[in-house]
């Protein structure tokens, strides 16, 4: 179509049909591998997106996976899809082809007559009767699950030897003479890659046992074509010779019980016994008088090769579709990736995480200065009870005296539920105080340093002027008695006096070692 | 109608971060003993299908409050006006730099977000909290206080003495041990708030205890995949002659093998981990030992791949044949004993010449040849030795709070000497299910072993009660 780019026109033609199974099953491996290389938060909201648009698919698995794949699948990735299924198409009609060509050939040789003798009815129930029995037989056997052929001794063993004499396996020659893109396409179908043989193993094996079908439907087909051509169109005369010892009444024993089926509604498809007593014939007599008996034979052998030949083909044939269609209906269930796609599909997304990353603390620009010790003996001490220790003032003063050694002049309040007047007032007053005035300011350990405090320590710093120290004093309690700040504390406390940038600004915790 | 916003609010390094980390399910949360960590609001909006139904906000810690108080009290009018004070408050400080934890914080609140005001009941009660809590009563919003418990002392009853006074709800929650069933009664709390915020909170509860499910079946389905992963392992080595010493090869094939079954079971894990939405745990396990003398096979193959088994049945069947022509040509008088004699040659001769067939080589091609396998192992407790491990792992991450360190410890108890602590009936399921998978060639028998096994894990999930958490 001039004018529309291939994208487009592939997409509209994929919305219009539903894709095979296979198609499918093919294109959802590819899709899903491609998945797992993209951010799953945006995979998550695509999902669940085009789940909530089929949610009248509910329980509809296959369905649900197809109409994905008809949303996300790229047009060049859904090729493959496409391509796998014309290639089985194009094997099974070559297969069909052969298989009618085949039973053409056969019916011709089996049913030739060239004056001599009798077309013998022996060799065409051995060729078209017995000999698709027991090819069914083996069919069944080859087709019977591995768990029930595992009871029997030796039945696995026999089970994989038929599979490998599978006529399906015709397909392998065929394959090869594919173009490489089909051949790729189908191969993905059949998980040839060792690493999806497990996946796809019964796909490949059902497959394989269509194709056989097919064939075999249409040898049947071929052959019973032949047989009614040359019916029709020649003139043959049937009689019936075995080197066994086989009289008339054993054979028409055997006549009869294989014409069982259509007795009921085609009594001329039963030979007589008079038919059969007359027709039969041994090579030293030479060519025997052909009896009008003779023809009538044509419809057993007719209704013999349709009944026991074709019909069951048709049998099997169905089954072998049917699990086909199962056996890829369970790989696409199983395909790595698509229990969880369907879980996108299908269930609400909870989200409960941040919209946004997380920015790196800010941290305050650090304007460390090297503290300097202080030596606090025979300086006047004042301390400042910040945000209200759970110690009166007197056990202030006895806790340093024991602990430092120091004398205590007083003990003011500030912080926690004082009021900011009641701090000013606290940093005037030690403005007033001596020179050489230190001020202890007690600290709960446990508590983070807070801009509060910071500002407190800066406006006294102010008003104190440079030189005269400040000691920060973190306390900690362990039910409810005095105890040793954790070395965490004593470092997030240490961390944040640094960035005051106060050299006369130092921290002593209280007490060193308890006694 | 609007759907509930809440602001984590609080004196700064009590856990606000860590209990948004835990109600969130946010591993990515900072959340570190430092103060000061958090600097700016941070929204964690729970969505269902893309709709919020409530949100989080984790914001910093008071800074300065009783200047801030101390600045509203001055521009007081009158008690009803206390919200719009608030307001003027920051919108008068936004842009400055003396306030902006403050102002950070109270963004939220002026509009409209509910409060979660967050303390450490390990701590004594202090005075400091009473301008915290009296800007908050000024903005006029519902609020609930949490005590947290980061530390082992317990002051809970002094904390709800002093908070009962402030808020309409108050509540002890543990961020770090929280298990699922608290956090969903701590968001039925939240709705208690505001009557119109029921609806949303009551929604957002059904759908997290859905998800939930639904991450067990996950967890479970990826326990079960592994197990199956590993029942089924082999390493396989052709040998390039056919008497060539196998003890070096051994030794490497062993060593190649266990890798392989380690790496399987921490990539299982790992999978747990992220369906629980830890993508930040670092594990630290003791690898489990393989046991099974009786790991290597020595196995013939020939062009086909057939084994022994199959190359017996291909001689009887062709003995067989051979047999049956016979009696064809005895006219029936041998009773088909050639097609029986012809099964036992035919499968028999195969037997005993399997090895020398495997020697013979055709137009240059060798027809067969040997190889060394490994595993799979044999061992009938190796798959629950598997299995309890990943109970064990799953029981300490799916309740594992998202607020606790990312280190991960797991002592794995030596599961070959004691038994796995599971139910009889349990046991005899799971026994039969690892001897199906064990047997099974095809994938889709597998497959479907593989889906029973999921469910058998997921029953035993959903029955197991959480392991004892560690102490952060």
């Amino acid at each position: 179509m001039p004018g529309v780019d291939e994208a487009t026109h592939y997409n509209m033609t994929v919305e219009d049909k539903a894709q095979p199974l296979l198609a499918d099953l093919v294109d959802l491996a590819t899709q899903t591998k491609h998945d797992a290389e993209t951010d799953p938060v945006e995979r998550m909201r695509r999902d669940r997106g085009i789940g909530q648009d089929l949610d009248h698919l509910k329980g509809q698995h296959h369905k649900q996976l197809s109409h994905w794949l008809q949303r996300v699948g790229e047009p060049q990735q859904l090729r493959y899809g496409w391509q796998a299924v014309q290639a089985q198409r194009l094997v099974t009609m070559i297969l069909v082809i052969l298989g009618l060509i085949v039973g053409w050939a056969a019916a011709l040789t089996v049913f030739h007559y060239d004056g001599s003798r009798p077309v013998n009815v022996v060799h065409v129930l051995a060729v078209f009767v017995a000999l698709p029995l027991a090819l069914l037989a083996l069919f069944v056997l080859a087709t019977l699950p591995r768990e029930f052929m595992r009871l029997i001794p030796g039945a696995e063993g026999l089970q994989d030897t038929l599979s490998l004499l599978n006529p399906g396996r015709i397909n392998t020659l065929i394959v090869r003479m594919l173009p490489q893109t089909w051949r790729l396409a189908l191969q993905r179908a059949t998980g040839q890659t060792q690493a999806h043989r497990r996946l796809y193993g019964r796909v490949q094996k059902w497959a394989l046992f269509h194709w056989s079908q097919s064939f075999a439907v249409a040898f049947h087909l071929g052959s019973l074509t032949g047989c009614l051509y040359l019916v029709t169109f020649s003139d043959l005369a049937f009689g019936w010779s075995t080197t066994l010892q086989v009289d008339a009444g054993q054979f028409q024993s055997i006549t009869n019980a294989l014409s069982w089926p259509w007795i009921s509604f085609w009594s001329d498809a039963q030979p007589t016994s008079a038919q059969i007593e007359i027709t039969k014939f041994f090579r030293h007599e030479g060519m025997p008088s052909i009896a009008h008996e003779s023809q009538s034979w044509w419809q057993f052998l007719f209704a013999c090769m349709l009944c026991y030949g074709l019909l069951p083909r048709f049998g099997t044939y169905a089954l072998s579709r049917w699990c086909l269609v199962r056996g890829i209906k369970d790989a696409m269930i199983h395909t790595p990736g698509v229990p969880q796609l369907l879980d996108r599909i299908n269930h609400e997304w909870v989200e409960t995480s941040a919209e946004s990353a997380d920015e790196s603390t800010s941290g305050n620009k650090s304007r460390t200065a090297q503290a300097h010790e202080v030596n606090l003996v025979g300086r006047h001490i004042h301390v400042v009870n910040w945000a209200g220790i759970g110690f009166d003032d007197h056990a202030i003063i006895e806790l340093l005296d024991h602990h430092w050694g120091i004398t205590v002049r007083e003990v003011r309040q500030a912080g926690g539920a004082q009021e900011l007047d009641q701090d000013q007032h606290v940093i005037d007053e030690l403005a007033q105080a001596p020179n050489d005035t230190a001020a202890i300011v007690l600290v709960k350990a446990w508590e983070p340093p807070m801009m509060d405090l910071v500002d407190f320590l800066v406006d006294l710093r102010q008003a104190m002027g440079s030189g005269r120290p400040i000691v920060v004093a973190p306390i900690a309690l362990r039910k409810d008695q005095l105890s040793v700040p954790s070395q965490i504390d004593l470092d997030i406390w240490r961390h944040k006096l640094e960035t005051v940038g106060d050299p006369w600004l130092t921290l002593r915790h209280l007490p060193k070692e308890l006694t | 109608m609007s759907q509930p916003i809440f602001a984590v609010v609080g004196h700064p390094n009590k856990g606000k971060s860590s209990i948004v980390a835990t109600l969130a399910q946010d591993d990515s949360v900072r959340t570190t003993p430092k103060p000061g960590t958090t600097v700016k609001c941070r929204h964690y909006p729970m969505r269902v299908d893309g709709q919020v139904l409530y949100t989080l906000v984790d914001t910093p810690g008071f800074q300065r409050a009783r200047r801030a108080l101390a600045w509203m009290k001055q521009h007081e009018t009158s008690v009803t006006e206390r919200p719009q004070v608030v307001r003027a408050f920051v919108e008068t400080h936004r842009h400055s730099d003396q306030f902006p934890d403050e102002c950070e914080l109270l963004g939220p609140l002026i509009d409209g977000a509910g409060i979660l005001y967050v303390v450490d009941g390990s701590r004594l009660y202090g005075e400091e909290y009473e301008s915290e809590m009296d800007i908050l009563r000024w903005t006029g919003q519902p609020s609930m206080a949490l005590i947290n418990s980061i530390g082992c002392e317990d002051y809970i009853e002094q904390w709800t003495t002093a908070l009962d006074q402030y808020f309409k709800v108050v509540r002890a929650f543990n961020a770090f041990t929280a298990e699922f069933a608290k956090r969903l009664e701590l968001l039925n709390a939240f709705a208690q708030l505001r009557e119109s915020w029921m609806h949303p909170l009551r929604s957002a509860v059904a759908n997290l205890k859905a998800d939930r499910i639904r991450r067990r079946t996950h967890a479970a389905r990826a326990i079960a995949e592994m197990i199956v992963d590993m029942l089924r392992e082999s390493v396989t080595q052709k040998l390039a002659d056919a008497h060539s010493d196998l003890e070096p090869l051994k030794a490497t094939l062993g060593l190649k093998y266990k890798d392989r079954l380690r790496k399987r079971e921490q990539v299982g894990h790992d999978e747990v981990e992220r369906i629980y939405t830890h993508h930040e745990i670092q594990r630290r396990e003791n690898a489990f030992e393989i046991m099974d003398e009786d790991l290597f096979s020595q196995q013939s193959w020939l062009l086909w791949g057939l084994t022994r088994k199959q190359l017996v049945a291909t001689g009887a069947l062709s003995g067989a044949l051979l047999g049956g022509g016979i009696d064809a040509a005895l006219g029936g008088a041998s009773f088909m004993v050639g097609a029986a004699l012809g099964i036992l040659a035919g499968g028999a001769s195969v037997w005993f010449t399997y090895d020398r067939v495997a020697d013979v080589k055709m137009l240059g091609l060798a027809l067969g040849g040997r190889a060394l396998r490994i595993g799979p192992t044999q061992n009938p407790n190796f798959p629950f030795v598997v299995l309890g491990r990943a109970l064990l792992h799953h029981g300490l991450v799916a309740d594992r709070t998202h607020a606790r360190p990312h280190e991960l410890e797991i002592h794995h108890p030596d599961a070959y000497t004691r038994p796995q602590p599971l139910k009889g009936s349990d046991r005899k399921a799971l026994g039969r299910c690892f001897t199906r998978i064990r047997r099974s060639d095809e994938f889709q028998s597998t497959a479907k072993v593989a889906d029973v096994l999921t469910q058998l894990v997921d029953g035993i999930l959903t029955g197991i009660p959480s392991p004892p958490s560690q102490t952060p």
